[in-house]
């Protein structure tokens, strides 16, 4: 337990210095995928809290329409296929990071952005319209500060050059949109065969029944 | 004794019961309607307006030979009804009945007016309107000039016979102007006079824009052209032809207008169901920009496009009162759109049906003092529909706002309210005037009610400030407790930085 507290405060030191804490990470055991898990989940409550809590003036959400567990499942899921997809094309182009590796890296990575969203949501709730863009801002400050995190965090673990890594982002970005056709194709053939099944079962159903009539 | 009475009280109960039952029937009788809301989801509304009478035009005492009922002008003290079928204009005073029926031509002396030996009457004429001085311009969009080949504006003034009975005579006959330039056909449809006698008239199929006549009957300019959609792939082809292949192609004209009207500091009301247009009702400035205010969820478009096949509503007439409030009619699905000057949809009335009220072939609308006139082209009736005490309190509403009652306008919204808690847009009216009488934290929570952001934010900066204000101290003193400690840190520092 102590040593899970010593690790989320290292949280910190990583934040400021990735590149020096990513290594720290990788070869002295400072970091833990259990913390990176909680950042990611938080990430996604934070999501669910923000649609619901943010301010009346940036807040357009129609309480009707919302599925919590839907925008839950959205915030989550982006950030497991990019590891899967970083991890697939990191290992062809030698990467040295373990699919471990890089879900703490994003996990992590994802820490100053939750502060600036949990900064965002409270300031939301004291702005008029014309301070609409700061608020924007903030978000878009959390942003960049999680996608330089991610940057330099996958150039420690994998040990790239900038060039290589800006290289297997982009394979990265084309692994992922083969990973969502894949999951969509899969999906409507799935959605089709029990559509196929229903139907049959339909039809033996009135069938039988015609016949003992 | 007691079965007696047992059955009188059985008696009057079973008689409430009726009273009360038919009470119930009677307002279930009225049309129910709908609004929408911030994400443009359908909203039940209570029934604004409701059908007082419907006239049928073809069986009024006075008129015969009635074909089709194209268009409906009310006057400052007449209503006029086109007949385009049946060539001629019936008037009649507000109150719907027969005053007169204009078809030939005739001159002051009562005489008919001949030309190259025929008798000059009216044929297809479209549209009709009053001007300032009462003189009514006919648009005669099925003459034929001799020479042009094109039709004319026909002007008829009212007066007196011998007899006392009252008659129209043809007092200027305006035909395609010498100095009439451009592609566009001189065959007027609906048209408006202003102030100045100017005349705005919308032609057939005119895709350079309204045309406005001097009051000498000269041509003066094209006013106002429809923006359209340009869908991207055809851009990008336009973008790649050459100047040849550019010839050759289908040119894109802007779509034509379908109706006009104009409001009482003169500004021209244009409506047009083309597809392709941006705007379906423009509010044109002297100019001829669009000025129209889109303050609403959806812009004064009508209906919500349908999601999958993009259906619109097809717009074919615009009325506008003093008030800036305007109603438009959408022919597709026989609906009246009724909207406040800045846009906001306050009413929709009416349906496609074959009930009394109801339309079958929507032709157009205009305002009758507060009532709302519709007219139907296939069954040529007229109906009227009247305010019912939400519709009333709502225009009440609407008109103090527009003259600068805030307080009375407040009053009248949250009476509104009682009729209908849907109505976003009285839980804002009432919200500008909480807001107008600075009591800021109430106007804020019905500027919430009634999912209004800007003006939320308006009463949120003030409201903040007062609490500022207010609570000074509190917020000031934690300020000046840490820029004091910080200000002693440095001191201390320095002081022992100094003595090192």
């Amino acid at each position: 337990m102590k040593q899970f507290w010593e690790k989320l405060s290292y949280t910190r030191y990583v934040m400021f210095n990735p590149f020096d804490g990513f290594y720290e990470i990788k070869f002295r055991n400072r970091g833990d995928a259990s913390i990176a898990t909680l950042f990611l989940l938080v990430n996604g409550i934070l999501a669910v809290v923000s649609a619901q809590y943010n301010g009346f003036v940036i807040n357009t959400l129609n309480v009707k329409n919302m599925n919590s567990i839907l925008i839950l499942f959205y915030s989550v899921i982006p950030y497991l296929i990019f590891v899967i997809g970083n991890y697939s094309t990191t290992t062809l182009f030698d990467g040295k990071g373990t699919m471990r590796e890089i879900y703490i890296v994003v996990g992590y990575a994802l820490a100053p952005y939750i502060l600036c969203q949990v900064v965002a949501v409270i300031f939301s709730q004291f702005i008029t319209t014309e301070e609409v863009p700061i608020h924007r801002l903030i978000v878009l400050s959390g942003s960049a500060w999680f996608a330089f995190l991610v940057f330099g965090g996958l150039i420690t673990v994998h040990e790239y050059g900038v060039l290589k890594n800006v290289a297997t982002l982009l394979c990265t970005v084309v692994a992922v949109s083969i990973i969502l056709f894949l999951s969509l194709l899969a999906y409507s053939l799935v959605q089709e065969v029990v559509a196929f099944v229903q139907l049959f079962i339909t039809e033996a159903i009135v069938r039988i029944e015609g016949w003992s009539s | 004794m007691s079965v007696q009475r047992r059955s009188l009280i059985g008696l009057c109960l079973l008689l409430g019961l009726v009273l009360v039952s038919s009470e119930t029937g009677a307002s279930a009788d009225l049309p129910r309607s709908y609004n929408y809301n911030l994400w443009l989801e359908t909203v039940p509304s209570a029934p604004a307006y409701r059908l007082k009478r419907e006239i049928n035009v073809g069986t009024m005492p006075g008129v015969y030979n009635f074909g089709e009922l194209a268009d409906i002008h009310v006057g400052k003290e007449r209503v006029y009804i086109v007949d385009r079928i049946g060539n001629q204009v019936i008037v009649t005073d507000h109150e719907f009945n027969f005053i007169s029926r204009i078809t030939l031509l005739k001159n002051e002396q009562n005489r008919i007016m001949t030309e190259d030996g025929n008798q000059m009457r009216l044929t297809l004429p479209e549209g009709a309107f009053e001007a300032e001085n009462g003189d009514l311009y006919i648009a005669d969009s099925g003459y034929r000039d001799a020479k042009t080949g094109e039709a004319r504006i026909v002007v008829f003034s009212e007066t007196v016979d011998s007899r006392g009975n009252a008659f129209y005579y043809a007092k200027n006959i305006i035909k395609k102007p010498s100095n009439f330039v451009g592609r566009t056909q001189f065959i007027p449809s609906k048209l408006v006079v202003d102030n100045a006698y100017r005349i705005y008239a919308v032609v057939q199929g005119g895709s350079e824009g309204i045309v406005v006549l001097n009051a000498d009957g000269s041509f003066s300019h094209y006013f106002g052209t429809n923006r359209i959609r340009f869908s991207p792939i055809e851009y990008f082809w336009k973008s790649l032809a050459s100047e040849e292949q550019l010839q050759k192609m289908a040119l894109t004209f802007a779509p034509p207008f379908n109706s006009v009207d104009i409001d009482e500091n003169g500004f021209i009301y244009a409506t047009t169901s083309d597809a392709r247009s941006i705007d379906k009702v423009a509010r044109f400035n002297p100019s001829g920009d669009n000025i129209i205010r889109r303050m609403g969820y959806l812009p004064p478009i009508g209906d919500v496009p349908d999601f999958l096949t993009g259906d619109e509503s097809e717009i074919i007439s615009v009325t506008v009162n003093d008030y800036g409030m305007y109603a438009i009619l959408d022919s597709g699905r026989g609906r009246i759109f009724v909207y406040n000057f800045d846009g906001e949809l306050l009413f929709v009335i009416g349906n496609l049906g074959l009930a009394r009220g109801e339309f079958i072939s929507p032709g157009d609308v205009s305002w009758l003092g507060d009532d709302i006139i519709a007219s139907d082209k296939k069954k040529g009736t007229v109906a009227i529909y009247t305010p019912t005490e939400f519709g009333r309190l709502v225009i009440d509403a609407t008109k103090a706002y527009y003259v600068g009652n805030w307080d009375e306008a407040g009053e009248k919204w949250l009476q509104a309210l009682r009729h209908n808690s849907n109505y976003d847009i009285a839980y804002v009216g009432y919200g500008k005037m909480l807001y107008m009488q600075d009591r800021y934290e109430e106007a804020l929570k019905y500027f919430k009610l009634g999912n209004n952001r800007s003006y939320y934010s308006m009463a949120y900066k003030k409201y903040r400030s007062e609490k500022l204000s207010e609570n000074f101290g509190l917020f000031a003193m934690p300020l000046l407790i840490v820029f004091g400690a910080v200000v002693f840190a440095e001191y201390k520092h320095h002081k022992r930085a100094g003595e090192q």
